[in-house]
């Protein structure tokens, strides 16, 4: 079994094209291309731009209750943790909403297609995630036209997951970046975060949201739940530091549509161990704790 | 008690348990018997059919999600059978070299499925501050840095 010596570093592309990485210290080269695999493995099974994935049977069975892998259940029910830790603001729900905003279809073939992307419909408010989903032991139920996407809540816990495994490891996927262990020089793993600035971590998860990628031209990827359309908001980007990537990445996405007049506040008394905000095209950084 | 519990032994403690419940119940009856039912309270509760559901506005949730309750004879997660002896062997695994060697054998898609399978707690019921995940994780204390070319970090977060 071949070790790497010191650091090794594996760049590839999943999730719609996102940059993805994953390095590691003194592990089996088996090992790292094993995680890649697994992330191909993950996305084939849960993307909802492929009809016979997991995940898009189960939206399509919504009103019915199914059986689901205990992958999917797992994320399910990481999907409400993060609606209940974020008070409904991060809402697997809004999949109609962001449907009816013309995010119909890969983001590559969103942009590629401009021309026929459809222009935003208006959904209304997206119900609130525990009233229209039901998970149990190998089972689910969604509520009759209700769907649902996992977003970046499933990439955070997948990269979560993978950290764990490898033991001394970061692994970014699409930007949601979960590290364990002391690093190859021993001060812990440093993550870029969206101000320039970076934070040196043995445990714990980093994620950006915002409205700067993933646009088309009728508008971006973010949902607002209360309305149902792209998010009217003064952060464009925001990074945070927490527990774990999931966590990170719901408290980001949080952060987003909060603004910066309330994120600081609310992402201090919901974990958030440093953050930093970008707004007005850089002319404006905020990062905490104060 | 609990040196009384283990000089008894469970069955005993089982017996006695069940005695007690018995006798829990049947003083519970006889209390709501003898307690006069209040005049012109109706057989079934009212229902106020003017208050509607508003279901299209999110409801902020400052509370947690509810914890799940094992019922008793509930289906349960029908299992791979071949992944069954691979769940026990990883939690008996102590260290993560010896979790790997056991996941090697396995798809990428096992590996997703038992990884998620081993999140699920084990038999014991676990303790209630650990179940719902709204709770603030623990905070942990990360070292900040400045990204200078000297320090450039080895992977950045960034909005995909």
């Amino acid at each position: 079994m071949i070790t790497t010596p010191r650091l090794d570093s594996r760049s590839f592309t999943a999730f719609g094209g996102s940059r993805c990485s994953i390095h590691a210290v003194a592990t089996p080269l088996d090992d790292v291309s094993a995680c890649v695999a697994e992330v191909y493995a993950f996305e084939a099974r849960l993307t909802r731009f492929r009809p016979d994935s997991e995940l898009s049977r189960f939206n399509a069975a919504a009103g019915a209750r199914v059986a689901v892998s205990p992958l999917l259940e797992e994320l399910l029910r990481t999907c409400l943790d993060a609606h209940a830790l974020t008070g409904g603001l991060v809402n697997a729900a809004v999949l109609p909403s962001l449907l009816a905003a013309g995010y119909d279809r890969s983001i590559e073939k969103l942009r590629r297609d401009a021309t026929t992307a459809r222009a935003t419909v208006a959904t209304g408010p997206a119900p609130a995630l525990p009233d229209v989903l039901d998970v149990g032991d190998g089972w689910a139920r969604l509520a009759p036209g209700c769907a649902v996407d996992l977003g970046g809540v499933g990439k955070g816990w997948l990269a979560d997951r993978l950290a764990e495994r490898l033991d001394n490891a970061a692994v970014n996927l699409g930007g949601d970046v979960a590290v364990q262990g002391d690093g190859p020089e021993g001060g812990g793993w440093t993550v870029g975060l969206c101000d320039r600035w970076a934070v040196a971590l043995r445990s714990g998860g980093v994620a950006t949201s915002g409205t700067t990628a993933r646009r088309w031209a009728t508008g971006h990827h973010l949902i607002d739940p209360r309305s149902g359309r792209p998010s009217q908001t003064d952060v464009l980007e925001a990074s945070v530091v927490a527990a774990d990537a999931a966590t990170a990445e719901a408290l980001g996405k949080a952060a987003i549509l909060l603004g910066t007049c309330d994120a600081p506040r609310w992402l201090a008394e919901h974990g958030a161990a440093h953050w930093s905000l970008r707004s007005d095209g850089d002319r404006e950084l905020r990062s905490g704790p104060a | 008690m609990r040196r009384m519990a283990r000089r008894l032994g469970a069955s005993h403690m089982r017996i006695a348990g069940a005695v007690g419940g018995v006798v829990a119940c049947v003083g519970a009856g006889a209390a709501v018997a003898a307690s006069p039912k209040p005049g012109g309270a109706p057989l079934t509760p009212p229902v106020d059919t003017a208050v509607a559901v508003d279901r299209s506005t999110p409801t902020p949730r400052a509370s947690p999600t509810p914890c799940p309750v094992n019922v008793p004879g509930a289906a349960q997660t029908p299992v791979d059978p071949s992944l069954v002896p691979v769940l026990q062997q990883l939690r008996a695994a102590t260290t993560a070299a010896a979790r790997q060697a056991i996941l090697r054998g396995l798809t990428a898609d096992q590996r997703q499925q038992v990884t998620a399978l081993m999140r699920r707690a084990p038999a014991a019921p676990a303790p209630a501050a650990a179940c719902g995940g709204a709770q603030p994780e623990p905070m942990i204390q990360p070292d900040v840095v400045s990204a200078a070319p000297s320090t450039a970090p080895i992977t950045n977060s960034y909005v995909s």
